[in-house]
Order: C-alpha cells, then structure tokens, then sequence
C-alpha cells in the first residue's frame, strides 16, 4: 500500500515536474519558432528591398538623361536627375522610404548624391566592393548599415551591366519596410537599433516578464556581420499556458483519482487475500503458547492454499509429534521418578561422576554412609572428598575411583571393598562396585554402588565364630577341631602329634538332678580349669555334650599321657557345687598318636573314639592309649561309618537274632517262664556281635528306634508261632521314647499277632527314661492300660537316686549289675541293692538283679528279698529258638 | 516531430528526384557540346575580360526575341541562331578578325552553338562562346539589360 501511495505520489510529481518542464520547452521551442519566422519574414522583407532597390537602381541609369550626364560627369545635372528621381519614387512609390541615391565612378569617388549630408554612408559596403576585382565588381552588394538616426538598407548597384563604369547606391530606410512585421506576424512589434533606439513600436507593444508571453528577438548584420538591427516580437502564449495547465491539472486528477482507487482496490484485495496469512500469524503466535490451531484456507488462492496446506500439516506433525515428547516425557518423568525412587529407596548408595571424577549425583543411601549431603558434595572430585582406603582402614592406599579409559578398556566394573573414615572418626566397612558410564565410544563417567557392609562383616565374623566356638564353653566346636586337625595333618612332616577324647563321667547325674542349668555351669567351669591345664597351642574342643577333645601337636606320648594325666586328677579333684549340693564327675580319655603321613582323619577320630570307649568301659578315670594291635578289632566293630550300612542291611535282610537269656525268679514261683531278649547281629562268618558293639553307632545313625521295632515285631512273630507260655522283656532305647508313632506300632503289632499283652514286658533304662521323664510316663502308662508289664533297666547306673521311681510307675525295678556282681565282697553294693531292693518293694515294684553270675550271689540276693535274678549263673544268653528245648535249662522256681 | 517531419520531407524529395531524373535526362539530349571546334568556350568571367580586353567584341544574343525581353547581357546584338549566315553576320561583325561571343539561354540551348558553326563556317577566326550563357550570367549576379 505505501509503495503504492508512493509511487503514485512520485508519479504525480513527476507529472508535476514534467508537464513544467514541457511547458518550459514548449515555450522555447515556441519562442526559437517564432524567432525562426521572425528572422525568416525579416529575412524575406530584406530581399525584398534588395530586390526593389536593385531595381530601381538598374532602372535609373538606364535612362538616357542620367547615361548622358554620367557619361559626361556632368555632376550638376546628376545630382539635379538624383533629386528627381528620388522625390519621384519618395512622392509616388512609399513601396520604401528611399533615404539617399548616391553615384560613384569606377574607382567608388563619389559623382553625385540626392542628399548632400549622406556621403560616407555604409563605409562597410563600399569598403567590401572596393575590395572586388573583375567580373566580380558586376554584381550587386547590398546591407545593411548604420545610419546616425536609424537603420538602412544599401544597395550597391554597378553601372554598365558589361563593361563598368560606375556605381549606384540606393539607400532606404529599412524599418519602414521592417514593421510590414507586425501584421505578417499578427503581434507587436519593436525595431530598434543596437543602441537600444527605438525605430518603430506597434502600439500594443509591451516589455513583460509575464511567462504568457514570449518575445522573439533576432538581430540583423550587415556585410561584416556587425549587428545593426534587433527586432523584438511579443507572442501571446496565455491561451496556451492555460491548456497546459488545465491538461496538468487534468493528468495529476486522474492519477490521484486512479491512485485511490487503486489503494482502495488494493486493500480489499490484500485484506481478502491475505486474511488467511492473518490466521496463520494468529496460529503461530498460538502455537508458541502450546495451542495447535488449524488455518481454513477459505477463500485463499492455490499459490496461498498451499502454505497454509503445508502449514497445517506442520500443526499436525508437530501437534502428532508434541503428544509423543508429551508421553515420551511423561513416561521418562515416570521412569526418572521410578528411578529416582528406585534410587533413593535402594539399601546401596549410588554415587555418579563425570569422567573429570566430579561428583553428579548421590542418593540418600550414600549421603547417610559418608554423612554429608549432596548439595555439599556436588561437582567435588569424588576421589579426594570421599576418604577411602582399600584393604586396610589405616594402612590401605587411598582408594582410585577415576580409572583412565585404558582401565576400562578390558572390563565392565571393578569392585572390591574398602574402609570409609568419616568425619566423625566412625570407620565404616563398605563393599563396593564400579561401572563406567559410556558415551557410545568413550568413558564419560562411573557408577559407584556400595554398600556399608560394615555390620555384615561383623555378623559374619561372629557367625563363623559362632559356626567354629561352642556357645557354651568358648571353645572351639567338633567341626572345628576336625578343621584344625586336617590343618594339622597338611601342614606335614614326621613330627609326633596325640589327639586325646574325654568323656565326662557322672555328668547326667548333675544335668538329671538340678537340671541342665547346673550341667551348663558345670561344664563352663570344668572349662575354665581344662584350658589351665593344656599347653599354649593344643587345641581344646567340646564335641558334644560332655564330650572334649583336645589336640596336642608337636607332642609324644609320654608327653601327652602326663597332661591328660593331671587333667584326670584335675577332673577328679574338681568339686561342683550346686544348690547345697557337691558333686563330683570322672572322666575317661582316649588317645591317639599319629603323625601326618600315618593316618587319615576319619581313622584317628575313629580311634580316639574307640580308646575313649574302652577306657570308659573299664571304669571312670582311666586313661586308654589306642594299640593298633590289641584294640583293632573293636575299633573295627566301633567304626561308626562301618556300622550304618551294615545295619541298613541286617534291618533289610534280618540279619539280626533275637536271644533269651532267663530271669528267674527267687521268691514266688511263677507259671509263666520269663526271658529277656536280646539281640545278636550275624556277622558274615555266622559269628554273633552283641549291641554293646553296634547299639550306639545305631543311636548315632537314628537306627536304634528301627532296630527297636525290628525287635519287638520279631519277639511278637515268634509268640504268636510257637504259642509258648512265656513272658518276654523287650529292651526300649532311648530313641524309643521319642518315636512318636511306636505306640501305635506296638498296638497294631499285639493285634496282628494276638499276642497278649500280660506276656510282654517292656525295658526302658532309667537314663532314657529320665531324660524323657513326660515322655516315658506317657508310654508306660498307655502300655499298661493295655495290659504290658515295664522294667526300668539298670536302675542305680545313672543317677542313683530314687527321686523319679515315684513318678514312674514300672512293675519292676531292675538293679544294675554293677552292684550286683561283687555283693559278696562289696558290703557297700550289698546295702546298695539292698536299698534299692527295698525301695522298689516300698513303690509297689518287684526287683530284678542282674549280673548274677555265681550261685552264691543267687543265695544273697533271696536273703535280701530280691524277686528276680538274671545272669549267668541263672542262664546264658540263647537263641530263642532254643525256648523249650531241652537242651535249655528250664527252671521252674517254685 | 520536427525532426521526422523534416526528415519525410527530404526523403519524400530524394524520392521524387528519383522518379523524375530520367524524364529530366531525356529531356537534356538537346545539351549543348561542351565545346565547338574553332571556338573558344568561355565562362561570364572570361566574357567580361574579353568586353575589357576588346573595345570591339561583338556580343551575339542567339535567342529569340521573347527571351530577350526579359534581360540581356549589356551590349549584345540579337541574331537568332536560325538566322545566323554569312550575310547577316556581316551586317553585325566588321571583320572576319573582330572578336565576337555567341550565347543563348544555357547549356540546354543549342542556338548559340549553331550561331557560333555559322560564323566559323563563314570564315570568321574570332569566336567565342560562352556556353553557359544568360543562365549562368543570373545565376552569378551579373547585371542584365531588361528594355
């Protein structure tokens, strides 16, 4: 729109300007036009007069009056002809305003003048014909000149028109002839000479600087080109300069008019046109502020259609591709969330650093574990803010955590552990891992997680503390002290080692009476006393209840016999006082000497084990050397391993034999024959291996409960099958008591068979049954309701007390053979079973004495009032089979 | 427009020269010869050195009457071409040996050139003939007689 204005305002001008230059040049081209035909007229007037004078002075010397006063010089006669003759043509003519004649001889001396006072006029013209020659002289010369008042015209005529003989000069007065001007031009005009003297003036002649009017000048010359006339002619041009004006006026209306119309025209093309662009402003200004807004192409041509087309599928791709980054966004915020989360809920600390080691990120886990915030640390190099040392938290190097890209080239992490001083002097144990962060090629950062494992580790030493140390005693358990035994035999040579194993006698005594508290306290501070009395370096162990173990390295026997000696005299000596109560234990040893190219493990426990036995089954405090040669059979029956697999398979292929030894009774004679029975494992040569040898491997292997079973299935077969009238006793182990599902075994048994239950006898010892008091109770009283009898076996072994008889309702007690073998010669053991014989009879039980091996001790025991008597001097064990035989010794006591 | 005005016109005259030269040119077959042998050819400027030269130089105006009326050269005698013989020359020349000019109206007149045969014809030794004659006598602004 402006350029439009512009350009129509610059038009405008530019008609303005033009049209006023045209008019200009108009009027000049008008005035050199008119001076044209000024100077043309003038021109035309000049030769007019050149013409008529020319004539007129041919004319005049043609006539004889003149030819003959100029032939003969007659000069009055001339000049009397010249005056003649010029009043003739002044008078008549008036065709010019004849100013003078004048006749020169050859030599242009002047003959005669019709005005006396004209001589010396036009000198130019007379000097320019004095100058011809020849033929030349024969032509006429005119000008026009000067005069002292005004302007002529001369002609110099020759007289003689072949052979010369003089001149004639004809002058007239040219401005008579001159102002014929005004009416050939229609306008005024001015005559004047070089002076500025006026000539002629028409009368409505006016000097004017209006620009209607133009005044034409031109001037005339005479022969030398001297300027002798000006001749002025005013052009009236008002009427012209008005057409011009009017035309300009015109023009500069039409451009402003067509101007405005086509401003108007313009915008309302623009503004139609353009009103989509509008819109498209409009939406990109709203699409900055996040709002999609489509343009109608409405009435927008195809050229404007199609950006707009274009644009909307940008506001579609863009909007399309907004929603993505929105979702993508929102999906990232929630991942960055979760992450962050992840992160911050996570029990490891993460720490991020750039590839210069400045610390980007800590989560909360890792501002807890250095105790110092993340604001506090960000952009710090991690490597020297973070007070690490590897391995050792005072020697250790200062832990590396920038590596250089070398370092990373071979691996994804590196880890290790390493100690953490923090500020407040608390040293924390951290377990560590670090990964780079890759920019597609190269390492721009790390990963740190670690981990404060610092409790852990402390755990873990206590756990494998705890795992290698008896809780109770401090010392070093059984798997321990195998370890250390395995440590002993690598570490090689030839040199004499002893492992000794001591099992507390008397111990069950103190846990049965004042309960396992007492037995605790016992055991910590027989502990205390052992570990005086072993060297710096041996290994002292608790392997099981009341069982110790010790390893004595570097040692020889004679050397190890002296401290397990003092230890024994230790133990004995040893009082332990409990409730107002002392007791006192033994102990049994076993050693074994070995060196590390002897034995194996398995065989030095093995034979520790089985020295250990021996000892104990020779009686309290004495101390067993293990002799390859004289103990090997029973260590070779004792081999526990040995034993689990071959009593897995005699209890798969009955390879046990049930045996009978007779219990007589000595006081009222009973109908029914009553028998023990025993068990016999069937070794592989037909030789028979008492329990004694594989009982407590089977207690051991948790066999003894299966070999129970097998028993009493077996005893309750072999009734039912030969319908003897006896009454069996049927030995219980401790395990027994605990096998919760014997009961019904026995019931179902009892029926299968259809036994009755009045001939069997169940025996339980009296340390099983005491250690499982509730138990046993349980058992004994449901057997009963079904009509068994119970025996409590080897009363006066374990405990000696007769405390629990009260709450054990057995039918009978049976006295242990330790006080009965040596009655006749041990007045004590004689008031022992006679106490205890007693006892039973006061609680309703009748008596059972074992171990009656002579005939003598058979009388004693009647003297004393015990019912029963079982041994050798009664019956030997026998085959069951052999009940009802002759060749067994059937004796009805009556 | 002046310029092309002017222009229209001069080729319009070029244009018009063009047709009519040959119409011209046939009419020119009656040119004068550009001389006549045993007369000198003389210009007006040779013309008024013989008047200067010879007190007696005949001057013969070869055309007819009706062109003579119109102006003659000073001096002259007419005597038409046709009419130009031994005897009638006579009557106007003294001599066989006075000087005598021959002319007519131009070049394009052939009545100077026969007057000037017939006086050489008839024996007479001092001819001129100024070929150009009154033509080139105006046009060179010499004065004429006119009666």
């Amino acid at each position: 729109m402006m350029v439009i204005m512009v350009v129509g305002v610059v038009a405008a001008v530019v008609e303005f300007i033009t049209t006023t230059i045209y008019q200009r040049q108009a009027n000049q081209h008008q005035l050199e036009g008119f001076e044209s035909i000024l100077k043309i007229r003038a021109d035309g007037i000049v030769q007019e007069l050149l013409q008529l004078q020319g004539a007129q002075a041919l004319k005049l010397q043609q006539e004889k009056s003149f030819r003959q006063a100029f032939t003969k010089k007659d000069r009055e006669n001339l000049h009397l002809w010249l005056q003649q003759s010029f009043n003739r043509y002044f008078a008549t003519a008036h065709i010019v305003d004849l100013h003078n004649i004048v006749i020169y001889d050859k030599s242009l001396n002047q003959v005669a003048a019709a005005e006396a006072d004209s001589t010396g006029t036009c000198s130019a013209l007379l000097q320019a014909a004095a100058v011809r020659k020849g033929g030349e002289r024969l032509k006429t010369l005119s000008t026009l000149c000067r005069g002292s008042q005004s302007s002529h015209f001369a002609v110099l005529a020759p007289i003689g028109g072949l052979r010369l003989q003089g001149y004639i000069l004809v002058i007239s007065n040219v401005a008579y002839k001159l102002k014929a001007l005004e009416s050939q031009l229609g306008a005024p005009v001015l005559i004047e000479t070089m002076d500025h003297v006026v000539e002629y003036q028409s009368q409505d002649w006016r000097n004017t600087d209006d620009p209607n009017f133009l005044i034409a000048a031109v001037q005339l010359n005479d022969i030398k080109g001297v300027p002798v006339v000006r001749l002025k002619a005013l052009m009236d041009q008002s009427a012209l300069g008005r057409q011009l004006v009017q035309t300009r006026n015109m023009i500069l209306g039409l451009v402003f008019a067509s101007l405005i119309l086509l401003l108007v025209l313009v915008y309302f093309w623009l503004k139609r046109t353009f009103q989509p662009l509008g819109q498209l402003q409009i939406a990109s200004q709203k699409m900055i502020e996040g709002v999609f807004t489509r343009v109608e192409t409405g009435a927008a041509q195809s050229e404007l259609a199609m950006p707009i087309l274009a644009f909307n599928k940008m506001v579609e791709s863009l909007e399309e591709q907004t929603r993505e980054k929105t979702q993508a966004e929102q999906l990232l915020k929630k991942e960055k969330e979760f992450s962050d989360i992840t992160l911050a809920s996570i029990i490891n600390g993460v720490i991020t650093f750039d590839a210069g080691g400045r610390i980007q990120y800590m989560n909360p886990k890792a501002e807890e574990i250095f105790g110092r915030s993340f604001d506090e640390l960000r952009g710090l190099p991690v490597s020297r803010t973070l007070n690490l040392r590897s391995n050792d938290p005072f020697c250790g190097r200062p832990l590396e955590l920038t590596r250089p890209a070398e370092f990373w080239r071979n691996r994804k992490m590196f880890q290790g552990h390493a100690f953490l001083h923090k500020e407040n002097g608390e040293i924390l144990e951290l377990e560590y891992a670090s990964t780079p962060m890759h920019d597609g090629t190269k390492v721009i950062g790390a990963v740190l997680i670690f981990q404060d494992v610092t409790q852990d580790r402390e755990l873990r030493r206590q756990l494998a503390y705890e795992a290698s140390h008896d809780a109770l005693t401090g010392l070093v358990n059984r798997y321990e002290f195998e370890r250390q035994l395995n440590t002993v035999l690598q570490g090689g040579g030839t040199g004499q080692h002893v492992l000794a194993f001591m099992d507390l006698d008397q111990f069950k005594v103190v846990n049965d009476t004042c309960g396992h508290e007492a037995g605790d306290m016992l055991l910590q501070q027989l502990t205390g006393q052992l570990r005086q009395s072993i060297r710096r370096g041996d290994t002292l162990a608790r392997l099981g209840g009341d069982e110790f173990g010790i390893i004595f390295q570097n040692c020889d026997e004679e050397h190890a016999l002296r401290i397990v000696g003092k230890i024994r005299d230790m133990v004995k000596q040893f009082r332990f006082v409990w409730d107002d109560k002392v007791f006192s234990v033994g102990v049994s040893v076993g050693l074994c000497c070995f060196s590390a190219d002897t034995l194996s493990i398995p065989e030095i426990l093995s034979q520790a084990d089985t020295a250990c036995y021996l000892a104990k089954s020779q009686g309290s405090n004495l101390i067993h050397v293990f002799r390859p040669e004289a103990d090997n059979d029973s260590h070779a029956l004792r081999g526990s391993m040995h034993w689990m697999s071959r009593l897995h398979k005699a209890l798969e292929n009955d390879r046990f034999e049930l045996f009978v030894q007779p219990i007589e009774a000595l006081r009222a004679p009973t109908i029914v024959r009553h028998y023990e029975v025993l068990l016999r494992y069937v070794d592989d040569d037909g030789g028979y291996i008492s329990p004694g040898l594989f009982f407590p491997a089977a207690e051991r292997y948790n066999l003894a409960a299966d070999i129970d079973r097998w028993v009493i299935r077996h005893t309750l077969q072999w009734m039912e099958a030969n319908e003897q009238e006896v009454m069996l006793s049927i030995n219980l182990s401790g395990c027994s008591i605990y096998d919760s599902g014997l009961l019904a075994f026995i019931r179902q048994q009892f029926r299968e068979t259809g036994v009755a239950a009045e001939l069997v006898c169940f025996e339980i010892t009296e340390t099983a049954a005491v250690a499982n008091m509730k138990k046993a109770q349980e058992l004994i009283s449901e057997l009963q309701h079904d009509g068994c009898k119970f025996s409590l076996d080897d009363f006066g072994s374990g405990l000696s007390s007769f405390f629990y008889l009260r709450h054990l309702a057995v039918d009978y007690l049976k006295i242990d053979g330790q006080f009965v073998k040596d009655i006749l010669s041990n007045p004590q053991d004689f008031a022992m079973v006679k106490a205890f014989n007693d006892v039973g009879h006061a609680l309703n039980m009748k008596t059972i004495a074992e171990f009656v091996e002579h005939r003598m001790t058979r009388h004693a025991l009647n003297e004393i009032g015990v019912d029963f008597a079982q041994g050798w001097a009664i019956g030997k064990p026998q085959a069951i089979a052999n009940i009802g035989c002759r060749q067994f010794p059937q004796r009805l006591i009556g | 427009m002046k310029f092309i005005v002017r222009t229209s016109c001069f080729v319009a005259g070029i244009l018009t020269v063009c047709v009519f030269l040959p119409v011209y040119a046939g009419k020119s077959m009656v040119k004068a010869p550009d001389h006549i042998a045993g007369v000198i050819t003389v210009d007006a400027e040779a013309l008024i050195s013989l008047a200067d030269e010879f007190e007696n130089l005949v001057i013969i105006d070869s055309r007819i009457s009706d062109d003579r009326k119109n102006g003659y050269i000073e001096g002259s005698i007419s005597l038409l071409g046709s009419e130009t013989r031994c005897q009638t020359l006579a009557q106007i020349v003294p001599s066989r040996m006075t000087p005598t000019v021959f002319y007519c109206n131009g070049i394009n007149c052939g009545r100077s050139v026969r007057g000037a045969k017939a006086a050489l014809s008839c024996g007479y030794k001092r001819l001129w003939w100024f070929r150009g004659g009154i033509e080139e006598w105006k046009l060179k602004g010499y004065p004429l007689v006119i009666e």
